[in-house]
């Protein structure tokens, strides 16, 4: 008992608690700063935390990773800004609702699912521990190349009036993402020997530019703030709370669904998000309202991206395998303060693994309370003119791609995915679908590509292996689940009026 | 949706943040005429934030700067900036380091010797000169050794040479044209091992297909499966070292093929490099520095804990290196082709 106290009681100490503030705080400025992430911040942060005791330097990562999803959230649904690449599944719904006056529902719908997706984070690190090894065995890049075309799937819930639109957006989409070198092959695809298209075009420049830039041209164009002058700001964060625990079910399957993701090296919370979101849209009743302003599509992104950081973690401390970029910058840390991570560390460092877990968890909740501390302000922001908001959205989008890599083309990328966003929006075409292609795309590519090169029985591995037959089932399910329903109530019909016509 | 005229006062407001923005990214200017290093130093890193070279540059910045400051007595700057300069694996970086960096010596890099090679093996146009980049030191060669799915029946070098004449091994590698798939074709050609490569994209990725029983064997780094090699999740069939890193594991040497010790590894290795034509003055107190830094207690003791041997080469052994690994992707070259084809 005292080994598992020790470590609370070490966190909530005067000096230890004041780094997880610190750090609680730098996670929610970075998530809301486009273009900077949890990464960049943690990578700024190894040669400060070096010379600290191992203890401090763990809470002061491990709380910036774990708040600086909720202050993307926040962006991405006040002005349309995903903080970062995962942030983008938010903005689906959560923007609509804050044009419909609802930004204080999806802001307080996110902020719970956030600080109860840390808690599910925490508990399954605990629980799932001792059986992270028979856990990898279960998924491998079949089951992977099934859920991204689980999440694809979400295109034709997500594609406005025309799923036709939806799926060539989709399919533009996928193609922006084979620019560049291929990840598995030595070979640059589509870059006409430019250097710049060499790595590929990123893909937050492509969302800051199509989704968030776009929109500060349209409300420009259209001389109008984000939300309109006869709009109330009606909604609040206590209706917010309330959703979320009226769609337990849905809560429940968007944690399981990203843990699942998170464990697996490199699929990463964006892909969790998208898979989750695509699975809301086919699971729950009058899905018609997504991505018009269900809060219900916050909810099951927003858990989606705060549940996948346990099974991110697990895998980096349990076996030395970082499931993502921020992860593997954790794992250095582990390595510079003398702890290789791996199974022995169950046994050896049980006190890093409580603290880890138990700083998950209470940073997510002193972020999500800094994060609504700014979010009163911001959301007046939505009633500005656009004169005033357009402006900043567009130098802030300009900016955020401009840090990410520092390359002066990713600003210019960024304006001209925001005028094809602009054009798209005004045709008819959701830039939603090109953003699932750009990040569901190249996971599925990926996997397929490895679940072939490895199979023995070419392309029916997808169907040997149990669990990818099961995704794949789910898939069929939900694809033609609507037509079978439709067809039952034909008939049903068509017996009651035969029925009355005897 | 009703369009109207852009209003211009918006657009002045774009203009004149944006160029707040350039001006807040524009680098410090050294300045010129003070004892070297007078100001920062920007120290180009070619991978993402976290990777080992990247923890590695962050790591040494602190003792590298003191060392500076100690060769090159009343310098006042010295400070290492470490830049992520990600992009056309490696290649930007390079690109950058040989047409764009002054060479004042106020830019240096770490990279991955296998990188500079990789435009000629994919037969695109390469930017740049290799021979005419400053080769300033080398801290480490990379360890490599071979490791088994636990599960698979395959417990020792030879048992692997067995299994493979039955049926051709599924060896894991990363990504086609990294250096350990180059080191890894090498490896089975040289040795005569049937085994068909599978690519994974990344190293935690070949580790997951290693453990999923996905891929029977792969030649990596020391480092990333050391962990795994502790708790016995896969087996440690050999080690491209002199000396045993296992009491009951063999070296390479010791199997019969001591020639592969130079190729496998080394062509995977970091170096710190400075744009062609570095200023002489600036190029001699960084090497110093270096060489002075390898013999600091502090920085060793750093480097063993994120598990990097130090094994450092400069001045003419730098160059035999360079020359080395030159020789053998030339060398490598017609039998790379076959595979990359």
């Amino acid at each position: 008992m005292e080994q598992f106290l020790a470590p609370l009681y070490a966190l909530l100490q005067g000096q230890n608690f004041l780094l997880m503030l610190v750090g609680a705080f730098i996670g929610v400025i970075v998530g809301i700063l486009p273009g900077i992430g949890a990464m960049q911040a943690m990578a700024l942060m190894i040669p400060l935390t070096w010379k600290m005791d191992v203890i401090p330097a763990f809470i002061i990562m491990v709380s910036i990773y774990a708040t600086s999803k909720f202050g993307g959230s926040l962006t991405a649904i006040l002005f349309n800004i995903p903080g970062d690449n995962p942030n983008a599944v938010t903005l689906i719904d959560g923007f609509p609702m804050a044009k419909n006056g609802q930004a204080r529902t999806a802001i307080g719908a996110s902020a719970t699912v956030s600080v109860l997706g840390g808690l599910f984070s925490s508990l399954s690190l605990l629980v799932f521990m001792p059986v992270m090894y028979q856990l990898i065995l279960l998924f491998g890049p079949a089951e992977f190349f099934m859920l991204a075309l689980f999440g694809l799937t979400a295109i034709s819930a997500v594609s406005a009036k025309s799923i036709v639109k939806g799926l060539i957006a989709g399919g533009i989409g996928i193609l922006i993402a084979t620019v560049g070198y291929h990840p598995m092959v030595m070979k640059a695809r589509y870059s006409f020997g430019i250097l710049y298209l060499r790595d590929g075009i990123n893909m937050i420049t492509v969302m800051l530019g199509a989704l968030a830039m776009s929109e500060a041209i349209k409300l420009w164009m259209e001389g109008s703030s984000i939300v309109d002058e006869g709009v109330e700001l009606s909604g609040s964060y206590r209706e917010g709370v309330k959703a979320v625990f009226e769609n337990i079910p849905l809560f429940i399957r968007s944690c399981l669904i990203a843990w699942v993701i998170g464990i697996a090296p490199g699929a990463g919370s964006g892909t969790a998000g998208f898979v989750s979101y695509g699975s809301a849209t086919k699971t729950c009743k009058n899905a018609g309202t997504f991505g018009k302003g269900d809060v219900r599509g916050v909810i099951a992104g927003d858990t989606a991206l705060h549940a996948c950081q346990g099974g991110d973690i697990l895998p980096t401390i349990t076996m030395g395998i970082p499931g993502s970029a921020a992860m593997a910058i954790l794992m250095g840390a582990f390595l510079i303060h003398g702890i290789p991570p791996g199974p022995q560390i169950v046994t050896q460092r049980p006190d890093l693994i409580y603290l880890i877990i138990y700083t998950l968890f209470i940073a997510h909740c002193i972020g999500v309370a800094m994060a609504l501390a700014l979010a009163g302000g911001m959301e007046k922001m939505t009633k500005m003119r656009a004169e005033l908001i357009a402006p900043l959205i567009i130098v802030f989008c300009l900016m955020g791609s401009y840090i990410i890599r520092e390359y002066w083309q990713d600003m210019l990328a960024t304006t001209v995915f925001a005028i094809l966003g602009y054009y798209m929006k005004k045709h008819g075409y959701h830039p939603i679908p090109l953003v699932l292609g750009i990040i569901l795309g190249p996971v599925a590519e990926v996997s397929l590509f490895q679940a072939l090169s490895s199979s023995d029985n070419g392309a029916w591995v997808f169907f040997t292996r149990i669990p990818s037959l099961i995704i794949f089932l789910c898939i069929l399910t939900v694809i033609f689940w609507p037509l079978v329903e439709r067809l039952y109530k034909r008939e049903k019909v068509s017996e009651k009026v035969s029925g009355l016509d005897m | 949706m009703k369009d109207r005229p852009l209003g211009m006062r918006p657009l002045g407001t774009i203009a004149s943040m944006l160029a707040l923005f350039a001006v807040l990214c524009l680098p410090a200017q050294a300045p010129a005429k003070d004892i070297y290093p007078a100001g920062d130093i920007n120290f180009i890193c070619h991978t993402k934030s976290g990777g080992a070279f990247d923890i590695m540059a962050r790591g040494m910045a602190p003792y590298f700067t003191k060392w500076l400051r100690a060769v090159s007595p009343g310098a006042k700057g010295g400070e290492l900036k470490v830049k992520n300069m990600t992009g056309g694996n490696g290649g930007k970086a390079c690109q950058y380091m040989f047409s764009d960096a002054k060479p004042d010596g106020y830019t240096i890099g770490d990279f991955n010797r296998g990188n500079f090679y990789r435009f000629v093996l994919s037969g695109e146009k390469m930017p740049f000169d290799v021979m005419k980049f400053s080769w300033l030191f080398s801290l480490s060669n990379v360890t490599r050794v071979m490791v088994s799915n636990k599960k698979s029946g395959i417990t020792s070098w030879d048992g692997m040479l067995a299994a493979a004449k039955k049926e051709p091994l599924k060896w894991a590698v990363g990504s086609i044209g990294a250096s350990e798939h180059i080191e890894a074709i090498y490896l089975k050609e040289l040795v005569g091992i049937p085994a068909k490569f599978t690519t994974w994209g990344s190293q935690s990725a070949v580790l997951g297909a290693i453990i999923r029983g996905d891929a029977h064997v792969t030649l990596i780094n020391l480092n990333a499966v050391k962990t795994l090699i502790d708790a016995k999740e896969v087996n440690f069939l050999v080690s491209f070292t002199e000396k045993r890193l296992h009491p009951q594991v063999p070296t390479i040497k010791e199997k019969g093929y001591g020639q592969t010790l130079g190729n496998v590894g080394g062509p995977g290795g970091n170096t710190t490099i400075g744009p062609p034509r570095m200023d002489p003055e600036a190029r001699r107190i960084v090497v110093a520095a270096a060489k002075k830094m390898v013999t600091d207690p502090e920085f060793l003791a750093f480097a063993k804990t994120i598990g990097s041997d130090i094994d450092p080469l400069f001045d003419k052994d730098m160059d035999d290196l360079i020359a080395a690994n030159s020789r053998f992707y030339e060398q490598m070259g017609p039998t790379l082709k076959k595979y990359l084809e």
